[in-house]
């Protein structure tokens, strides 16, 4: 990825978080779940970067670490070009505000003993930004997500799953943040509710120029909603590129076979003759393959890949990177 | 025509602290031998309500179930004694469940459990039951047969409990298989895998398959026949390429229309305005008027609700106004 500095608003360097699998009479670690395993990106000013693959990927680890909610093993943060780790306390504490996430699922992720008000308005309290006018803020959060004044003094329980996320993303709002990390944001969601929540999310980047990274595992949505697109496998970056390459070009053949096994709303692309089925389950992050981690899926492997790692290289195309010894010839 | 299943006039209400749920209103619906039927819906649709009314699995109170009729191969099931319903659960009919983790036994080997399948419904001895299981372990493609059959649950992974829930599913050549969102919980990799399966399973049965989901794009892939429902009622059925190429219901227009493509770029999404009616008052007119942009302005759809209307064989709308769909896609 070719992300200048002035463009880069969050990036990630060469990012490690392994979880310790302890076991035994004292409790000592003996194994560890390596959830990320080197992953490196930029998040630029203003833009949807889609963060996609399947559960126990990494990918929600990554929107953790990034709103400080757990702390990388190894690797570097870097937000409006500085190291977090080197921060001075004061900038961090702009930074915390800076980055917001919004959570799957607004059922769990509001607490059921507050009102609108209370849960729109606690990160204003936390933060000391309630004093002046903040009502009128909380008033204003509400329209911006599509809520309105009469809803102030309802609970979590009064409103539809919908409404719910719109709740959550007025929180996350609510501190003026730069960039939203949105963890599987319209998974939790049906199908006729989704569509208004995107929507909302994208009149919501073009108004106040937040830059979003888009967590998911639904392929349809992260094509409507991303610009440029990170496919992960067990920890690691397989392909990176912008969303065509991504969607049109796949140059990983994970990245092909994910986007081959998603069933397409139109009885006429039935049995599509492009169709991958792959074989087998993600292996454990306890104890991933040598080489590639794709290997033991991957109907190209040979004996290359299970000895040496392939390492994330840019294509022809300039925008497109991949991690494979054997990829799509374009 | 004799229908594997038949449901007229199915009616369920919940009793709750909050009143009563009207969760399914005058549902019928057929199921013909060999086919494979897609019901699909958003949650609090009736979707699951219904197939758990049909396999009596509903506890009664709370649930009220009633209907002019739920025949299987012509018998009575409303009327069936719960040690006849218990026969033909896990023989003639039988089920997939959504969560394959809760529907296990996780402390008994998953051998012992499809071999008890058997063993319910069939004379077999003990080693003839395991060596029944070790056979359909193979057929679903569980690799080392042998050995899984002697592990537990959760040494299966999400994908392989629920090929585990397949092979107790097909286990006695069932005539009907009901799954209930069996890929839901699944990555996609897995759920294509999965839906693979069930498709042989259907192959190598002969059985007709209710699958339920909220997925249409499961259901472009699945289906002969599809029935929609919103709000506890049937808003429309049809063949598969009918309904998807000329929906003839404003919500399932509504909903192929909000969907974004994985296979093209759309500008704008197009959603359903509002959300889903409450159940527990439900609309006097259509469910779906609130949210429908032909009923907009109009008094029919407030003060009557509309019944399922043949528009062709085999295709039928439950909306007023279905007419001024035909050009609409």
């Amino acid at each position: 990825m070719t992300a200048t500095l002035t463009d880069e608003i969050v990036g990630v360097e060469d990012l490690r978080k392994f979880f310790p699998v302890r076991g035994g009479v004292l409790r000592r670690q003996v194994a560890a779940i390596r959830a990320l395993d080197g992953v490196s990106f930029s998040l630029r000013v203003g833009e949807t970067l889609g963060l996609v693959g399947e559960s126990g990927c990494g990918k929600s680890t990554v929107g953790q670490i990034l709103v400080g909610l757990t702390t990388p093993t190894s690797g570097t943060v870097r937000f409006r070009g500085v190291d977090v780790e080197t921060m001075p306390a004061a900038d961090r504490r702009e930074l915390r505000c800076a980055i917001q996430i919004v959570f799957q699922d607004p059922y769990s992720s509001l607490s059921p003993r507050m009102t609108a008000r209370e849960l729109v308005s606690e990160p204003l309290r936390v933060q000391g930004g309630y004093r002046s006018g903040g009502r009128d803020r909380v008033v204003e959060l509400l329209e911006m997500v599509g809520l309105s004044a009469e809803h102030l003094n309802r609970y979590a329980h009064e409103f539809s799953g919908g409404q719910r996320q719109r709740l959550g993303i007025a929180r996350a709002l609510a501190l003026d943040p730069s960039v939203l990390v949105l963890d599987e944001p319209v998974s939790a969601l049906d199908v006729s509710i989704r569509a208004q929540v995107v929507n909302q999310l994208a009149t919501l980047q073009r108004e106040l120029g937040l830059a979003y990274l888009f967590i998911s595992h639904d392929l349809s949505v992260v094509r409507h909603s991303c610009d440029r697109v990170i496919v992960m496998y067990l920890g690691k970056v397989v392909e990176s590129g912008d969303k065509l390459d991504i969607f049109e070009r796949p140059a990983h053949p994970y990245t092909r076979a994910l986007l081959s096994a998603i069933p397409l709303p139109d009885p006429a692309l039935r049995d599509r003759p492009d169709r991958i089925v792959l074989s087998g389950d993600v292996p454990s992050p306890r104890n991933p393959p040598s080489g590639c981690r794709f290997r033991t899926r991957c109907w190209k492997a040979q004996d290359v890949c299970a000895t040496t790692e392939p390492v994330l290289t840019p294509t022809q195309s300039g925008t497109q990177s991949v991690a494979c010894h054997f990829p799509e010839q374009q | 025509m004799s229908a594997l299943l038949e449901v007229r006039d199915l009616v369920v209400e919940f009793g709750t602290e909050a009143g009563t749920v009207h969760a399914v209103n005058g549902v019928s619906f057929d199921v013909e031998p060999g086919e494979m039927l897609c019901v699909v819906g958003e949650s609090g649709s009736g979707k699951s309500v219904t197939a758990m009314a049909v396999l009596g699995l509903l506890r009664r109170p709370p649930a009220r179930v009633s209907a002019s009729g739920i025949r299987f191969r012509g018998e009575d099931l409303l009327a069936a004694t719960p040690d006849r319903l218990r026969a033909l659960r896990g023989d003639d009919i039988s089920v997939i469940f959504q969560d394959p983790m809760t529907a296990l036994n996780p402390v008994h080997r998953v051998g012992k459990q499809i071999a008890e399948v058997v063993r319910l419904h069939r004379p077999v001895t003990r080693k003839q039951a395991w060596q029944r299981a070790v056979d359909l372990l193979t057929l679903v493609g569980v690799p080392d047969p042998d050995s899984r059959a002697r592990q537990y649950p959760h040494e299966f992974s999400g994908g392989m409990r629920q090929r585990v829930m397949i092979a107790m599913a097909i286990a006695n050549d069932p005539a009907l298989l009901i799954a209930d969102e069996p890929t839901t919980a699944l990555d996609v990799t897995i759920q294509a895998q999965v839906l693979g399966l069930l498709r042989k399973a259907q192959r190598e049965t002969g059985a007709a398959t209710i699958l339920i989901t909220h997925d249409l794009g499961v259901v472009a892939e699945m289906a002969d026949r599809v029935v929609v429902m919103y709000g506890g009622a049937i808003v429309e059925q049809g063949d598969v390429t009918t309904v998807f190429a000329a929906p003839r219901h404003p919500y399932t227009l509504g909903l192929l229309e909000s969907l974004p493509r994985l296979d093209r770029d759309t500008e704008e999404l197009t959603p359903i305005s509002g959300s889903p009616p409450n159940l527990v008052a439900p609309p006097v007119g259509c469910t779906f008027a609130a949210r429908c942009p032909v009923a907009a302005g109009r008094d029919r759809c407030v003060t009557e609700r509309p019944g399922l209307v043949p528009l062709a064989p085999g295709h039928a709308s439950a909306c007023h106004f279905h007419e001024e769909l035909v050009m609409a896609r």
